[in-house]
């Protein structure tokens, strides 16, 4: 190797193809490539070419010199190949999923048991959720490049036993049910309060709800309870949840939420009677106990139920997208 | 993707095993690389430098060419020559091959009947 600074063009691209080569193949491989370009310029300039136009045409038509040297050397110009990519799809993603899920549980039963408030606890789940979920799958994925590149054989391959029972949300007919009576027992349970009251002090009925509660609050209350039952029951009649049902419902629930965590933050959902009676019943049962760590871990609880309830909806949107469209075109 | 694209697709798909027998045919006698290069063009067998030099040497290591170093010339160059393992996988290849034309002839003669 001469000087950096005096190196041709071709020693320069030489050098790099066999930088990454093993010891015993680099000396042959130097010989072998300079002799093939010396002669590939050469006939170049026969045909009337400049030296350095030649020079500059021969390497360019070689390529990118590490993909040369990973052909020389038979290392693949992928990260993981077909041997190994459907089983680390097997494994890898469910036991991410797993794994990030238990951990944010974990952590987030700690932090409401720590009394962090609400937006932290959501914060907190986030951040450890993306972490565990990117460490897992890191070392995952090198484990399974390793195994790859070390020329493992893969007994987890495909056989007919991985086969599944075919479903087509069987399960949407009985859940469209479960949804209707939650939903009529819920509807019942407000008219109850804004018209009897839930709860009684003293033989006296009180409303559990904020007298501010109707019509604004009330009436987003009862569109998300109805709501989502119409889309289940829609759902059961076309066959599958519809990308734009999903969409609506999707919006309910967000509009839900929002409407709820402002309602706890404010403490205007519940009326001024039915909070003292809990924060009586509650200071009794622990003393000195205020309210408000139980406000947090409600919101925070609501927070996850929706991101859990949304993920579980998306998950089936697609997958029954997915067959159906598979029976649209199998048609 | 266009037409013109995956037809180019397709037939670097249906040529890619020829080379592999067209370089054990044309090292009976001993090559060097450049020279096998123009050999190959020669005959029809456009091949890239880039895929041809990797494949001599996996060929090499699998048994089916043996080399040796040639220091007499003013450039040292290293020649191939099919060993009897390639000539073998050459006739095995051959034999291969002329199945399949006899296959796809009938496919033809089969169609426009």
């Amino acid at each position: 190797m001469k000087e950096t600074l005096t190196a041709t063009l071709t020693e320069r691209y030489i050098y790099d193809v066999t930088a990454s080569l093993p010891p015993a193949q680099q000396q042959d491989v130097r010989t072998e490539l300079a002799a093939s370009i010396a002669d590939q310029i050469e006939a170049r300039i026969e045909q009337g070419e400049d030296a350095a136009d030649a020079e500059r045409a021969v390497l360019t038509d070689l390529g990118d010199p590490l993909a040369l040297a990973a052909s020389y050397a038979d290392r693949p110009l992928h990260l993981l190949g077909p041997r190994f990519y459907l089983t680390w799809r097997r494994i890898a993603l469910p036991l991410t999923a797993l794994l990030a899920g238990l951990v944010a549980l974990g952590v987030t039963i700690g932090n409401i048991v720590d009394e962090v408030p609400w937006h932290e606890i959501v914060i907190d789940g986030v951040a450890t959720t993306v972490t565990v979920a990117v460490q897992v799958l890191f070392w995952l994925t090198l484990a399974f490049v390793i195994m790859d590149r070390t020329g493992a054989t893969n007994t987890e391959a495909w056989s007919v036993k991985s086969l599944k029972p075919i479903s087509v949300q069987p399960q949407l007919r009985g859940s469209a049910w479960g949804e209707i009576v939650v939903a009529a027992i819920a509807l019942g349970a407000l008219a109850w309060d804004a018209f009897i009251g839930l709860a009684w002090v003293d033989g006296e009925r009180i409303q559990v709800l904020h007298p501010d509660f109707w019509p604004v609050w009330g009436g987003i209350a009862v569109a998300s309870l109805v709501i989502p039952v119409l889309i289940s029951v829609h759902a059961t009649r076309v066959g599958r949840r519809t990308v734009a049902s999903s969409v609506v419902s999707t919006v309910v629930s967000l509009v839900g939420l929002a409407a709820m965590i402002w309602l706890l933050a404010t403490n205007t959902l519940f009326s001024a009677e039915f909070t003292a009676l809990i924060d009586g019943a509650l200071s009794e049962a622990l003393g000195g106990f205020t309210a408000s760590p139980v406000t947090n871990a409600l919101i925070a609880l609501l927070v996850i139920v929706t991101i859990i309830d949304l993920a579980d909806t998306w998950w089936h949107t697609i997958k029954s997208e997915r067959l159906y469209r598979a029976s649209l075109s199998a048609a | 993707m266009t037409q013109d694209e995956s037809l180019d697709t397709h037939l670097q798909e249906l040529r890619r095993g020829t080379v592999v027998l067209a370089c054990l045919q044309l090292l009976r006698t001993p090559g060097y690389g450049y020279s096998l290069l123009e050999d190959l063009k020669r005959h029809g067998f456009v091949t890239d430098a880039n895929t041809l030099y990797p494949l001599l040497r996996r060929l090499e290591k699998q048994g089916y060419l043996v080399s040796e170093g040639n220091t007499d010339e003013a450039r040292p160059r290293k020649f191939y020559r099919t060993a009897p393992a390639g000539i073998e996988l050459a006739e095995n290849l051959t034999i291969e091959w002329s199945a399949l034309t006899q296959a796809i002839t009938a496919l033809t003669t089969e169609g426009e009947s």
